[in-house]
């Protein structure tokens, strides 16, 4: 049941999808797996519209050269640990949703138990090789996992809905060169933003999701570009699998 | 014979957004042969996009047409004049 707080709270994105897909985003667990560029937006976004539980996954502490982009933490936080930071900011925005807090690594041992029975995974992490972890993860499960990554000016969203559209091994099937990426706190703002969007028409059932097609931003020339892809058949992630 | 190849990401720091590159059709006039052959008139950079075998590298995103293509598969995607190529170098940070 929606209280009469909540009422009040979502007034305004309740005139959109109903008490109905309000409802939809109280009952709904995602885990988000980052809580660094991509996590701030995603995570204040997801918050803010009444999710109603997040498990929010990140084993760094806050360092000053985080705080360019990483808006869910604060000048007085370096040294603590990014998910009691997230965890602390969330509930202060949005008492009304539950905040879970997994301060370790992410890796196929981890995995399966942290994701749980949430209901999507949101890739907000900063290399290929948790990435496929996360992506095997959500196909195991059968829940949508929710892509997005950024350099510079630059960054890339896809959508995967797990034997319906290909998945991240479908689009990339061997992972970018490791490297410590350039960042502008605008790019993981814009691509987040995006992830957090699919995250909610996900649960909500609004719209088409970015399922099958990869979203390029380039933010120097203001300019996106839409990637089809499709399931490979030799995928040796989801091939052959519901 | 003319076609545009655009660059995303890390490699328009390289190759600049786009390029028209003329060339004569020969007969590898494929698409993996063009791009090679754009590619290499930037001789230190052209391992960023290639291996030395001349294969695309295997993380690249290829484009032909607005249509993706299988990095196995450029040697066989035969261009016609004003085709568009897209070459994409996926991002990673978070």
């Amino acid at each position: 049941m929606i209280s009469e707080d909540e009422l009040s709270r979502y007034k305004r994105q309740i005139m959109i999808f109903g008490e109905e897909g309000q409802e939809k985003l109280k009952n709904a667990k995602i885990f988000v797996a980052g809580a660094g560029g991509l996590g701030s937006p995603v995570l204040y976004y997801l918050a803010a519209a009444g999710v109603g539980t997040l498990v929010v996954a990140d084993r760094d502490k806050i360092e000053l050269s985080n705080l360019n982009r990483q808006i869910l933490h604060r000048s007085a936080d370096i040294g603590y640990e990014k998910v009691f930071s997230a965890r602390d900011k969330l509930t202060a925005l949005n008492p009304e949703i539950e905040v879970i807090t997994f301060d370790g690594t992410i890796d196929s041992s981890s995995a399966e138990r942290i994701v749980g029975d949430a209901d999507g995974i949101v890739d907000a992490m900063d290399n290929f090789a948790t990435r496929y972890v996360l992506n095997e993860t959500a196909v195991d499960k059968s829940i949508p996992l929710f892509h997005g990554a950024v350099r510079g000016f630059h960054g890339q969203a896809t959508t995967i809905v797990p034997g319906e559209t290909g998945c991240l091994s479908c689009l990339f099937p061997n992972a970018a060169p490791a490297e410590v990426s350039p960042v502008l706190g605008t790019t993981p703002a814009i691509i987040g933003s995006i992830q957090a969007n699919e995250v909610i028409k996900y649960l909500t059932g609004r719209g088409r999701l970015l399922t099958n097609r990869l979203f390029i931003w380039d933010g120097l020339e203001a300019e996106s570009t839409i990637m089809p892809f499709a399931k490979n058949p030799k995928c040796t992630v989801c091939a052959g699998r519901k | 014979m003319k076609i545009k190849i655009k660059f995303f990401a890390r490699f328009t720091e390289i190759f600049g957004k786009e390029a028209i590159f003329e060339y004569e059709a020969g007969e590898t006039n494929s698409l993996k042969d063009a791009v090679g052959a754009f590619c290499r008139s930037y001789p230190e950079k052209y391992g960023e996009v290639f291996t030395r075998d001349g294969e695309f590298q295997d993380y690249v995103l290829i484009m032909h047409n607005l249509e993706r293509i299988d990095r196995d598969d450029a040697g066989a995607v035969k261009l016609a004049d004003g085709d568009e190529i897209a070459i994409y170098p996926p991002v990673a940070g978070g």
